[in-house]
């Protein structure tokens, strides 16, 4: 569904060089590469922040830069690294904030956009944080509910910058199980960048190395791939 | 259950405002019947002594209140949700100094285009916008919620400075009345003002209605507004457009009236806890008006005692509520 080729990517000047890549529903892509790499910029590219500077991105057959601010909304989301909760904001409200791109000029939810948000509630398990303030919240419940919005905004293409960056060993792998699970289930395409490497070799799908160097973006299956050659090809001054 | 609770506070609020209103009209040295007030607008006699209190003094200082605190409440709760900055007012920013000094200008030019009634609403309106931009800029290199309410501080004294500056050239009677006009009053609108003034507010209540979805995006970040498909820019144009007619239109008329824009959103959402605009705004223009009305039937009934001027009221009031955001954002920090 996301195809990108020959294409450079960073602010002003190049940051990163895609060859050919393709990523399909239904799978999960982990971004590994070092400290300023130009990971952020890759995602802030690919839900439209920053053009291109050489070449195009595909989304579904059509450049992501042709479409308009509220089309894109319904097809690409960015969950960013912290969500530090917003005061007198509950988490019912919070969700249904997600549903801003399908609702008309003056905001109005209806029935079937509480449906769609009591769905995602369910699904991740929310049950007794809905009513809670997100203030309220602990980092990992308010990382989850801010990977719930993303899914209630129902985009088939999911971005996450760093979810897990500031969470302990359990909340971790619960989020990322309930990434892994949604995108199976969805058909989702979802890509998140992340330091954790055992975590990344054990639960993505397809990874996407970049090499500090060449500054490629080089995609591999997940099980054909060891640490140590992970290692080699994305920190090769170690 | 939420909403209906909201529903009902909000209709109480109403209905308390409504009584106060009737109030406000009553109060004063004269007497007034319901006959004057009626005949006062539908079949006015100028011979008639309490038919013209009722139309030229009464009518207009309670309907310039309402119109006042709601205006300047909505002022500070767009200008808080969009600076994400709980201390963000028309006063405290220096947006209604920046109203004054065009007013002053305008005052002083003594061209009569520019001292009728459109010309000093359009002054204090573009003065309002031209400082709402400027912050909207300095807020882009700022990230301290704490730095920008410095700048707009220093922007309002050196704007304040410019202003004393005119004064200081102009003649004693000019200056007389600006400086009455600068401690704020209800007092300067007279009966054919009214209805301008009105309709120029309902406008931007018109416009209002389209902010409110991208005003709960907001909340998110700009952002993350941005990623749910809302038009920054478009957005940013239309709020600027609000602040500066209601923060204009009211500076204009009363004065630059301190700390009821600071205080009434934060007041609202104490009561409320919710992020919704809808309840946020209707709530903040009913709270505020209220609070207007309050401070000037304290004037009203300590008039035989002493003149008191609405800024020293409202500053009362005003001033505490600062310090209490202040001090309680400093102890969510330590938390």
């Amino acid at each position: 569904m996301l195809k990108i080729e020959q294409t450079e990517i960073g602010h002003k000047s190049v940051l990163l060089h895609v060859n050919s890549l393709q990523l399909n529903p239904g799978s999960l892509y982990v971004l590994i590469g070092r400290n300023g790499v130009g990971k952020s910029t890759f995602l802030n590219t690919l839900i439209g922040r920053i053009p291109a500077l050489v070449g195009d991105i595909l989304l579904q057959e059509k450049s992501i830069f042709s479409y308009s601010k509220k089309e894109l909304s319904k097809k690409v989301s960015l969950v960013r690294a912290t969500f530090t909760g917003i005061e007198n904001l509950s988490v019912n409200e919070y969700l249904t904030l997600g549903r801003i791109p399908y609702t008309n000029v003056f905001g109005t939810t209806h029935e079937q956009d509480i449906l769609i948000v009591n769905e995602v509630i369910h699904l991740l398990g929310l049950q007794h944080l809905s009513e809670k303030f997100t203030t309220q919240l602990s980092d990992g419940e308010k990382q989850l509910v801010a990977i719930a919005q993303a899914l209630v905004q129902q985009t088939q293409l999911v971005l996450l910058d760093e979810p897990t960056a500031f969470l302990d060993y359990e909340n971790k792998w619960n989020i990322l199980k309930t990434i892994k699970r949604c995108t199976q289930d969805n058909q989702l395409c979802t890509i998140f960048s992340s330091h954790d490497l055992e975590m990344a070799l054990e639960i993505a799908d397809y990874l996407l190395l970049i090499n500090p160097f060449t500054k490629e973006i080089k995609q591999v299956k997940a099980t054909e791939i060891t640490k140590q050659e992970l290692l080699a090809y994305c920190f090769p001054s170690l | 259950m939420k909403v209906r609770l909201y529903k009902r506070f909000t209709f109480c609020l109403g209905l308390l405002l409504v009584i106060l209103s009737f109030v406000h009209l009553q109060s004063g040295e004269v007497a007034i019947s319901y006959s004057d007030a009626w005949n006062a607008l539908f079949s006015f006699d100028e011979q008639n002594q309490s038919q013209v209190i009722f139309r030229e003094l009464r009518l207009p200082r309670t309907g310039i209140a309402l119109l006042a605190g709601a205006g300047l409440s909505i002022a500070g709760l767009l200008m808080q949700t969009f600076f994400n900055n709980p201390l963000a007012g028309p006063s405290i920013l220096g947006v209604s100094t920046g109203s004054s000094l065009f007013v002053a200008i305008s005052l002083m030019s003594g061209l009569t285009l520019f001292t009728s009634t459109f010309g000093i609403i359009t002054a204090a309106v573009i003065g309002a916008f031209i400082y709402s931009l400027l912050l909207l800029v300095f807020s882009s290199f700022v990230r301290s919620n704490v730095s920008l309410l410095i700048i707009g501080i220093m922007l309002g004294s050196f704007t304040n400075s410019i202003i004393q500056m005119i004064q200081a050239a102009s003649d004693v009677n000019a200056l007389k009345s600006f400086t009455i006009w600068g401690f704020g009053s209800l007092q300067q609108v007279n009966y054919n003002q009214l209805l301008p003034i009105f309709i120029c507010f309902m406008l931007a209540v018109g416009m209002l209605l389209f902010l409110v979805k991208p005003l709960n995006s907001y909340v998110l970040g700009e952002d993350r507004a941005a990623q749910l498909g809302i038009n920054t820019k478009r957005v940013k144009t239309m709020l600027i457009i609000c602040v500066a007619v209601f923060t204009g239109l009211i500076t204009a008329y009363c004065g630059p009236i301190a700390f009821v824009g600071l205080a009434v959103p934060n007041i609202v959402k104490l009561l409320y806890k919710t992020c919704n605009h809808w309840y946020l705004l209707i709530a903040s223009a009913l709270v505020g008006s209220l609070l207007l009305l309050i401070c000037d039937l304290i004037i009203l009934n300590l008039e035989s005692y002493i003149q008191l001027p609405l800024n020293s009221i409202t500053s009362l009031f005003g001033a505490p509520v600062v310090i209490w955001i202040l001090l309680k954002n400093n102890m969510h920090a330590k938390n």
